[in-house]
């Protein structure tokens, strides 16, 4: 049935599509998907280890990981949740059902739904470090130390307030993922950890809760003077983020502004080794 | 081919059944409440999202059985409007043919009665499994016509066959005139019926020979003759880059159909041959989700032109004008 011309399409698209995989194989790659209102973050390690930090309220991060093999399969070395809102965790279900996942890092907070009952029949089998502030995974090289929570399972009266928050140190490059953290927590995060790890200013910082007023943080941002500010945003949301003051701070203190629902998925390369 | 053309465009805002307009209702049917039915679908949802990515898994699901998932993947979604290749994802009267010609084929023959009996019920069952949606009804009434008139030998004028299926479905259930599946089904198996052979006819001079891509070609823009001023006039948008990314990929569907209900039946009874076939299935899909991810991004070729009444009414008795001239010249 399948004909000649077809297979020759079918094989000049996996030359193509393989290339494109070639091209980046062995980079520092940070991927911010353009998912909407929520979160979905992809880092390819230099030795080709996927990290994936939250999934999204859809199954839209899936079409984006898909773009990171040739075929079908999917295995990805560390999951991290920040926290088990529907716009964080229900992408990473549709991961957990067809992935192969080495490790997964969340905190378990009381919350109940769904999705997040979802979460926990999917992470039956595999590894899971419950997350501490101090606690320090390797992927290869590349260093997560979670700077957030202070206390397992606490914060479930604000659940965004138990955002498991990480930063990622590989060589002289950091980069800071805080979840939905609210200034009321932020505020607690311990500055001598981050000073331990942090060379000069921080490369990347993702701005927490999708920019909300909530979480707008100065000192936090003065501390660690920011390079480059990622908000992943969805367009003319109803929560009206981000909010604009803390944009324009955020913009005063040198750092560039990039935003998801102004140009899609945000990729950043690292060549720093 | 020219049959899958039939299933075009019967997705609207937010739903993918009908369209929340002045005077229309909501016609999706209630089959997949029944518990086996129900049951039977969540296997298949299960199998394709272990097996396939989204959204291919949401594709497959869509092509062989109609389940509609795609509010999961919304981005993508509305890369497939903006493509005007949304239509895919509905099972569609092209399923049904797909499905009566499949059995026949294990059969032998179309002309023993009991062999058009079995094909006829197990279209049905099919049918029944998808949900019973109008354009599903359309084609398996139609379809059923067409079958038992080859068996006693008569000759069949297609167009009389689809305005007496039109008819008699709309005195079962009135309801399907305001069913926007069910009227864009309509209009474009009769778009089909009409032009197909003289588009064909010129697309065959322009690429000299037979291609596949020609083929999809001609009957992407025969279907298109006569819905996309419907369209225009419903929605208020033209796409100019539909008929030349429906070429470009449609080929994809009916063999991502045909796998596609392969896989899900053998991957629901075995998780090696979900994974083997799982691979098969990927690719005519990835290809498809490929090119329809490329062409979206030509967002100015989506014109937001709408049509008046008056001139959708000109305008079809003009084409209807042409097609009469060009039988009375034949």
């Amino acid at each position: 049935m399948i004909s000649r011309g077809l297979m020759v399409v079918l094989v000049v698209f996996l030359l193509v599509k393989g290339f494109g995989l070639v091209r980046d194989h062995g980079k520092f790659l940070i991927k911010v998907f353009d998912v909407g209102q929520g979160d979905a973050i992809l880092i390819r390690t230099p030795q080709n280890q996927l990290v994936v930090i939250d999934g999204g309220p859809d199954y839209e991060v899936d079409r984006y990981m898909d773009k990171e093999f040739l075929l079908n399969g999917c295995k990805i070395d560390l999951i991290i949740l920040t926290h088990p809102h529907q716009d964080h965790v229900k992408g990473l279900n549709r991961l957990l059902n067809r992935c192969s996942v080495d490790v997964i890092i969340f905190n378990p907070v009381e919350y109940e739904s769904r999705e997040y009952a979802r979460w926990f029949e999917n992470v039956e089998g595999i590894k899971v470090i419950l997350a501490e502030a101090g606690d320090v995974v390797m992927v290869g090289r590349t260093r997560f130390v979670v700077v957030w929570p202070v206390e397992i399972g606490k914060d479930k009266d604000n659940i965004n307030n138990s955002s498991v928050s990480v930063l990622l140190d590989y060589g002289d490059f950091e980069g800071l993922f805080l979840g939905d953290l609210e200034k009321e927590a932020s505020v607690k995060i311990d500055l001598d950890l981050l000073a331990e790890y942090v060379d000069g200013r921080l490369e990347v910082y993702k701005v927490p809760h999708h920019g909300s007023k909530d979480s707008h943080n100065m000192n936090l941002i003065s501390f660690l003077k920011p390079k480059m500010c990622i908000v992943s945003v969805g367009e003319d949301n109803k929560f009206k983020h981000p909010d604009e003051q803390a944009l324009e701070d955020m913009e005063n203190f040198g750092c560039k502004v990039r935003r998801t629902d102004r140009e899609g998925t945000i990729e950043v390369l690292i060549n720093r080794r | 081919m020219a049959i899958m053309f039939a299933r075009l465009y019967v997705v609207c805002e937010g739903d993918v059944y009908t369209c929340g307009g002045a005077g229309e209702e909501r016609t999706k049917s209630k089959i997949s409440e029944i518990p086996f039915i129900g049951k039977f679908r969540n296997n298949m949802a299960q199998v394709s999202r272990k097996h396939l990515p989204s959204p291919h898994s949401e594709l497959v699901l869509g092509m062989t059985v109609g389940i509609d998932k795609f509010y999961e993947v919304p981005i993508f979604k509305e890369m497939l409007r903006d493509t005007g290749t949304i239509h895919v994802v509905v099972v569609s009267g092209y399923n049904v043919t797909l499905v009566y010609t499949t059995i026949i084929k294990l059969l032998g023959t179309p002309y023993k009665s009991k062999n058009i009996i079995l094909a006829v019920s197990g279209t049905l069952f099919f049918a029944v499994v998808s949900g019973f949606e109008p354009p599903v009804v359309r084609a398996w009434v139609m379809g059923s016509i067409i079958a038992v008139s080859k068996f006693y030998g008569r000759r069949i004028n297609a167009m009389k066959v689809l305005l007496f299926t039109g008819l008699v479905l709309i005195v079962i259930n009135p309801k399907y005139v305001y069913s926007l599946s069910f009227q864009l089904s309509f209009l474009a198996t009769l778009s089909l019926i009409m032009f197909e052979s003289n588009v064909s006819a010129k697309i065959k001079k322009v690429f000299k020979k037979d291609s596949l891509f020609a083929e999809d070609l001609s009957a992407t823009l025969s279907a298109q003759t006569l819905i996309w001023p419907y369209l225009s006039y419903k929605f208020g948008t033209i796409s100019l880059i539909s008929p030349l990314v429906n070429a470009l990929v449609l080929w994809t569907v009916p063999l991502a159909t045909m796998m596609g209900a392969v896989f899900l039946a053998l991957g629901s009874l075995s998780g090696v041959l979900g994974a083997v076939l799982g691979v098969f299935v990927y690719l005519p899909l990835d290809f498809f989700v490929l090119f329809v991810e490329f062409f979206s991004k030509f967002t100015k070729l989506m014109l937001n032109v709408q049509v008046s009444l008056t001139f959708l009414i000109i305008y079809y008795l003009f084409m209807f004008g042409i097609y009469v001239r060009g039988s009375k010249l034949e």
